[in-house]
């Protein structure tokens, strides 16, 4: 099997610059985690504008809605000692307790409280004018009641009012209050979301960027010291930071090394197991590759041939031509040799003109066939030795069937059998005498 | 650490500002305000409000009986913490004491025969008590003045008829008008709501003691959230201040 020139390794592509910042990895989540940090501080101000809001409606209600229901208390308080005290002026006839009672009216009308109040005032003007009336008169009569019971009432209704007022007023800051709280818990909600996505962010780019690089470079690294070099190795990933960049470089440019080693390896070897004029096995190799195959053979019972060939006339053509020509002659027959017989035969440029074949698992009448058709197609090559006589180029060939023999013994045999083809007339097949000959093939005419 | 030193600080100065008793300055002669009652016990609505607000304080207090005149020296010379007398919030009492903020509104009560004296009008002989508001103005307008040393004099002077007029603060004026040497004389009352002789009644306090005029601030308004203002001004009064 002669060895093919191994084709060179796909160097990486170099992938292109990304247009991206060349980020490092330090400042890329430095950049990500003040991100988080401004998101949270951001969304925490907003809910602490909240709870800021909140307390300012809690301190409304402690410094203004609980000190203006006390006032609406006391009113009503006054609204009803103011009643209680015209009650009293209408039951007494005395002028000193008339004047008592209508003291304490007079003391609280003239209150700011009261004057500053236009929703009472005008009442209590007109019950302080009814009681100031009443207190002049010598005799109480039930016209009298009647105008103090309307007044009376008024101012009953006055007090309902406020105390009423003051309720509603603590139900308004207590609905004000409820909503804060409420728009809080949606804060609240939005907040935990927001952290809860900035964490998952994170986490991601923290995946994209480091870890899935990571892997990939494990990957990468364990088919390179395999030997496998996939074109998959580079980029890794999308998010790429200065440090991936770098590996990605490194590990693209020891691929390289790696395998331009292997062709030079392989170079090297071919080298050392190839002739170099016609690109045959050596005869080193060949010897390798037969003994092998002869070993092969000895387990296996299958039969196994030899063959020595050997170009007629050929020093005739060093001689005349030149040994340009000479060359050019021995690879157009290694050409023949390789275009003709099988993939799985050895064979090999034993000497200066003579090549040496193994045919493997075939018995010698099968390989007559393949060395009948590689003469043939030496005879048939457009070459002539001798432009003069127009002799075509052809080859003697000597074959024998390996049974009980080694090696050596087999291609003496071989060599001996192609010596008797040249004494035979040249461009011909002998055999070496074995058990039973097939017949050779006819001499050419 | 420096937290927990102020934390100790803290801890060793409370039980010791605990135990020092506050001096509180009250009149005890004027009803129904402050007086002392048959069973000899200071009572009275700033007597009363003295004793709530020091429990809103959680302080013990001393309550100290001063004459009205002498009450505005007292706290500026921090002879007493603070005084519970009501006292209107004068320009000129404020450049000598701190006050806490209003209890009330008050007025005074001109009380005679005759109608409250104009601008040039003569005036009778008025009694007021000293170091009053009402006995400034009646200075300020050069009046013929019986200046008494307490308001219950003021029931003597009126009984005995060594004054025509009185001039005084809306609630210890109520209580002379029920006084029964009130009733012979055939005197009426005027309410007097002059920028002088009325305004915010206020609770006065050391100028060396503007940490308390703060704690003061928050026990008024603690006892009149916690109804014990309003009690005690249904105990004395029959009207609500405010």
């Amino acid at each position: 099997m002669p060895p093919r020139p191994a084709a060179p390794p796909p160097a990486p592509a170099p992938h292109k610059a990304s247009a991206r910042a060349n980020l490092s990895a330090g400042t890329l989540f430095s950049g990500l985690a003040a991100l988080v940090l401004v998101l949270v501080v951001a969304v925490e101000a907003w809910r602490g504008m909240n709870q800021h809001q909140l307390l300012q409606q809690l301190t409304q209600v402690q410094q203004h809605t609980i000190p203006e229901t006390l006032k609406a208390q006391r009113m009503v308080r006054n609204l009803e000692a103011i009643r209680l005290e015209g009650e009293k002026m209408l039951a007494q006839s005395a002028v000193r307790e008339r004047m008592q009672s209508m003291y304490v009216v007079d003391v609280i009308v003239a209150s700011p409280a009261v004057r500053e109040d236009p929703r009472i005032a005008p009442a209590l003007k007109t019950a302080q004018q009814t009681l100031i009336a009443l207190s002049a008169k010598e005799t109480i009569v039930d016209a009298d009641r009647r105008a103090w019971a309307a007044q009376s009432l008024v101012m009953a209704r006055l007090a309902d009012q406020l105390t009423t007022e003051s309720i509603e007023r603590f139900n308004q800051e207590i609905e004000h209050t409820r909503r804060t709280v409420d728009s809080g818990y949606w804060q609240l909600g939005l907040s935990l979301a927001v952290l809860t996505a900035s964490l998952l962010a994170f986490v991601l780019a923290l995946y994209a960027v480091l870890i899935r690089p990571l892997r990939h470079i494990n990957n990468v690294l364990e088919d390179t010291r395999r030997g496998e070099h996939q074109p998959r190795a580079t980029p890794f990933g999308v998010l790429r930071t200065r440090e991936t960049r770098s590996i990605e470089r490194a590990i693209g440019q020891l691929q390289v090394l790696m395998q331009e080693n292997e062709t030079i390896r392989a170079g090297l070897e071919a080298s050392a197991n190839t002739d170099s004029l016609t690109g045959l096995y050596n005869r080193r190799h060949f010897m390798d590759e037969a003994s092998q195959a002869f070993a092969r053979a000895r387990r296996s019972g299958n039969p196994l041939t030899v063959a020595i060939a050997d170009l007629d006339h050929f020093k005739a053509v060093n001689d005349s031509q030149g040994h340009a020509a000479g060359d050019l002659v021995l690879k157009s027959v290694a050409e023949r040799i390789r275009d003709t017989l099988r993939q799985t035969d050895i064979y090999c440029r034993y000497g200066g003109e003579e090549f040496a074949f193994v045919f493997p698992d075939t018995s010698l009448a099968e390989a007559c066939v393949l060395a009948n058709r590689l003469r043939e197609a030496v005879a048939t090559m457009p070459f002539k030795l001798h432009a003069h006589d127009a002799q075509p180029v052809t080859i003697s060939i000597g074959m024998v069937e390996v049974q009980d023999m080694n090696l050596d013994m087999a291609l003496n045999r071989a060599d001996q059998a192609m010596y008797s083809a040249k004494a035979a007339g040249r461009n011909r097949i002998e055999f070496a005498p074995t058990q039973g000959f097939p017949e050779p093939s006819p001499a050419p005419a | 650490m420096r937290l927990s030193f102020t934390l100790c600080a803290m801890l060793l100065a409370f039980p010791a500002l605990a135990a020092d008793s506050l001096r509180v300055a009250v009149v005890g002669n004027a009803p129904p305000m402050s007086f002392v009652d048959a069973s000899g016990r200071l009572t009275g609505f700033n007597a009363e409000l003295a004793r709530a607000l020091c429990e809103a304080l959680d302080q013990p207090c001393e309550l100290k009986l001063h004459e009205l005149q002498d009450v505005v020296g007292a706290v500026a010379s921090g002879q007493v913490d603070f005084a519970v007398v009501s006292l209107l919030a004068t320009p000129e009492r404020r450049a000598r004491i701190l006050f806490t903020k209003p209890l009330y509104r008050s007025l005074s009560v001109w009380l005679s025969a005759r109608p409250f004296p104009g601008a040039s009008e003569p005036t009778p002989r008025v009694a007021v008590v000293r170091g009053s508001v009402q006995h400034a103005y009646g200075n300020s307008k050069g009046w013929n003045m019986a200046v008494l040393d307490t308001h219950t004099e003021v029931y003597g002077a009126v009984g005995a008829g060594t004054v025509q007029a009185a001039l005084l603060p809306m609630t210890t004026g109520m209580n002379v008008i029920r006084d029964p040497r009130f009733s012979g004389l055939g005197w009426n009352y005027t309410l007097v709501s002059e920028a002088a002789l009325s305004g915010d009644v206020a609770l006065s306090v050391s100028p060396s003691q503007p940490k308390l005029l703060e704690r003061l601030n928050e026990a008024i308004d603690k006892v009149k959230r916690n109804g014990r203002f309003d009690r005690i001004n249904t105990e004395f009064l029959p009207f609500r201040l405010q």
